[in-house]
């Protein structure tokens, strides 16, 4: 029987004393980082108050793993990106680095771009970037790619829809 | 992450999953082929549903939002899923450690020098100007990054990759200027010359004065080099003697100067200076090039390469250069 407490505080505060320990070691496994797992473990319970929502204490572990798998992901997504784009900016001349406010706002796009990609695959996503960003013919994007122009105006709609047109 | 983080206006609310995704099909049919026909009958579409022109209007603002990204980053950082990425990070990892146990079997000091150690370094594609004590002046070729350091005596530059020029012309000068390279190192109290330090090797060119080259592991074979010499080095020994003029000195003032150099040779000399792949199709690797070019402006020198030569530029993006020969028309 799945128990739900009076108010949400007095249910994480359960929650809190009880689990923890097991998430910090479980993000630790993850991430391989004493830190970053404490951070993250921090950032789990923080969104769960910020829910403010009745927390089931049925499946406590599934439940709290499941929101640090979510942070986790987003955590990941942000560093992939930012390491791009450090990537990226290893070649540029100093005077031509963005300002730290340009880098957040470019940052911050980059991620919800990336998001609202999803699991879209490596194929899909290159072929819309170079029809996007580079401006390339559609039958030269499928040669690049080694499939049918068919296929690459397909990948093209569907990456441009879920970028454009999120759900 | 909230999308009213982001720089883009959400979908405008009033546009169903069908009118949005027959937006973007119009879109990508449209933007290679000019058929009128064909515009006609996206014309007619647009106009037959307000819902239809809203949807083609917000899509038009994303993609020119899009468009002010900067391609390289958000080719890096978009290319792939995260799990991907991931994959990708383990192959870097991996990557790093190979390096490292490799570079323990490479240097005479045991491991390269640290580059991200260095007291100065430039990127691709620029190039610095510094002036030292004692009137000692070093120009920095691109990619290039030295150490500057003083001891009883000597002054000492650390050549830790890319290319130097030194101009030692104090006669007033209290201690001799030696550069500690991969190969050796090079001594001189009055002189100008370049070391261009790659692959184990070191081409040094002495354009005034004298300078004196000591191979790190053949102390014995260091030879005096006069102006209007060059040579090879590595850490075994010293190559022939050669000559030089001061066009090999022309990146000093920005500039590319070929004498008959063949094109593939030449465009490994530009991609240097330029960041991103520039690859020579085989057939017209031979070819010769000759002319001052501006290092500052690569893609203008491909564009004179391709008035002057019977050559293309295909330029897939910014950082993905071919050069092909000029299809017969």
């Amino acid at each position: 029987m799945s128990r739900q407490l009076d108010t949400p505080q007095d249910a994480i505060g359960t929650l809190y004393s009880d689990h923890h320990g097991w998430l910090k070691s479980w993000l630790r496994r993850r991430m391989g980082n004493e830190t970053d797992a404490a951070d993250l473990a921090h950032d789990t319970f923080v969104r769960i108050l910020s829910k403010n929502e009745p927390v089931s204490l049925r499946e406590p572990r599934a439940f709290l793993s499941t929101v640090a798998h979510g942070l986790l992901a987003n955590l990941s997504r942000r560093r992939r990106i930012e390491q791009a784009y450090l990537d990226s900016i290893a070649y540029l001349p100093e005077a031509q680095v963005p300002g730290p406010e340009t880098r957040a706002l470019l940052l911050e796009t980059l991620i919800e771009i990336d998001r609202r990609l999803g699991a879209l695959s490596t194929r899909t996503r290159r072929a819309f970037l170079m029809f996007q960003l580079d401006g390339m013919p559609q039958q030269d994007i499928a040669n690049q790619l080694n499939v049918s122009l068919a296929t690459v105006q397909r990948d093209i709609v569907r990456a441009m829809h879920a970028c454009f047109f999120p759900e | 992450m909230s999308a009213s983080h982001t720089q883009w206006p959400m979908p405008p609310s009033n546009v169903s999953r069908q009118a949005s995704l027959q937006a973007v099909e119009w879109l990508v049919r449209l933007r290679d082929v000019g058929d009128e026909g064909l515009r006609a009958q996206w014309q007619a579409w647009l106009t037959a549903d307000p819902e239809h022109d809203r949807a083609w209007h917000y899509l038009q603002a994303s993609c020119a939002g899009f468009g002010m990204l900067p391609a390289p980053v958000a080719h890096l950082a978009l290319a792939s899923p995260a799990v991907d990425a991931q994959r990708r990070q383990i192959a870097k990892l991996l990557g790093l450690g190979g390096v490292a146990v490799g570079a323990g079997l490479l240097g005479w000091r045991g491991l390269p020098w640290p580059t991200w150690q260095a007291d100065r370094r430039t990127q691709v594609g620029e190039r610095v100007v510094m002036q030292w004590a004692d009137g000692i002046r070093l120009d920095l070729n691109t990619a290039s990054a030295v150490n500057l350091l003083e001891d009883r005596d000597y002054r000492r530059i650390e050549l830790i990759e890319g290319e130097l020029m030194v101009t030692v012309m104090d006669p007033a000068l209290s201690r001799p200027v030696r550069v500690d390279t991969v190969a050796g190192s090079v001594d001189t109290m009055h002189g100008r010359f370049s070391l261009r330090s790659a692959a184990g090797s070191v081409r040094a060119r002495v354009f005034e004065g004298a300078i004196d080259v000591m191979p790190a592991l053949a102390p014995t074979g260091a030879i005096r080099l006069m102006a209007g010499q060059a040579v090879d080095f590595s850490a075994q020994g010293v190559g022939a003697i050669g000559v030089t003029s001061d066009l090999d000195a022309a990146w000093v003032r920005g500039m590319l100067v070929a004498r008959d150099m063949r094109l593939d040779d030449f465009l490994a000399e530009l991609s240097r200076h330029r960041p991103g792949r520039l690859a020579c199709d085989p057939d017209i690797a031979a070819l010769r090039v000759s002319g001052i070019y501006p290092l500052h402006d690569s893609d203008r020198v491909l564009d004179m390469l391709a008035r002057s030569l019977p050559v293309s530029v295909r330029t897939f993006s910014r950082y993905w250069v071919v050069i092909q020969p000029r299809p017969m028309v």
